[in-house]
């Protein structure tokens, strides 16, 4: 059978009113807001992961920058003993 | 502004009961136009619910300008979930089938169901973006520029695929006409 534009639109038009009157199951709007608040907990969640991992970062960050100054700061100490020790030495 | 632009700046304060307004008022017509683009009636209940977390998201983070009409910016977002729907359902056909489903007996008519499966049957093999625009054009009477302003396309393209998609239903049904 040939188609006509005629017949598509006919066609539409048809399905367009058999369509009309669908609506969601009874329960929807519940299921929606059950989602909304789901979503609401999760992302609060979500949200505190990722501050948790920017900190986790953060912390990684600042122990190693320690550790840099500390090991700075010890091989300072170390010079500045051995200055020390080099001072005494050449006064005695 | 109108209740529901008003129910919206209730939510952004924070007030749940708010967008329970929002989804009572607005749910029914979204659904029926998911239904219509993706033809499945679960499958629109998904979308359409999909749609209404991302909105609260949106309207949470203050993402509603209030540019356009409430209902018209929530039936953007059912849209464009719905061509994402397509879009995946051409990778992962569905074999499940709605329309026989006894949750919906009492609910929505089996005519109206069967009319579902026929539309689906009909516009299976369109492109999605096709599909949608003659759905919304034909079946929700939307016209052009409302189409265009959904769909974030220009009126000129939303005619293109209005002609291209009546042309690919021409020519299957002509194909389906030759073979029998």
């Amino acid at each position: 059978m040939d188609q006509q534009p005629s017949s598509i639109e006919a066609r539409l038009a048809r399905l367009s009113c058999a369509t009309e009157n669908i609506h969601p199951r009874p329960g929807f709007e519940e299921r929606v807001l059950l989602a909304v608040q789901q979503s609401a907990v999760i992302d609060w969640r979500a949200g505190v992961w990722r501050v948790g991992r920017y900190g986790l970062i953060l912390s990684v960050v600042a122990v190693a920058l320690a550790t840099v100054f500390a090991v700075q700061g010890a091989a300072r100490a170390d010079e500045m003993q051995a200055i020390a020790y080099g001072t005494v030495d050449s006064e005695w | 502004m109108g209740p529901l632009e008003n129910a919206a700046l209730r939510v952004q304060q924070g007030e749940l009961e708010a967008f329970k307004e929002i989804v009572q008022a607005t749910s029914a017509q979204l659904v029926r136009v998911a239904a219509r683009v993706i033809g499945d009636m679960a499958e629109a209940e998904d979308v359409v619910q999909e749609a209404y977390v991302s909105a609260y998201q949106a309207l949470i983070l203050g993402q509603f300008d209030g540019r356009s009409r409430l209902p018209t910016w929530l039936r953007r977002i059912v849209i464009n979930r719905a061509i994402d729907a397509l879009r995946s359902r051409r990778r992962r056909p569905r074999l499940d089938d709605s329309a026989l489903d006894a949750s919906w007996d009492g609910a929505v008519s089996i005519e109206s169901r069967l009319a579902l499966v026929e539309l689906n049957d009909w516009m299976n093999g369109l492109v999605p973006e096709q599909r949608a625009t003659l759905s919304l054009s034909v079946l929700e009477g939307l016209s052009n520029l409302e189409i265009a302003d959904a769909m974030g396309c220009t009126e000129g393209a939303v005619e293109q695929r209005l002609v291209r998609a009546r042309v690919a239903l021409r020519q299957r049904s002509q194909k389906n006409g030759s073979a029998t």
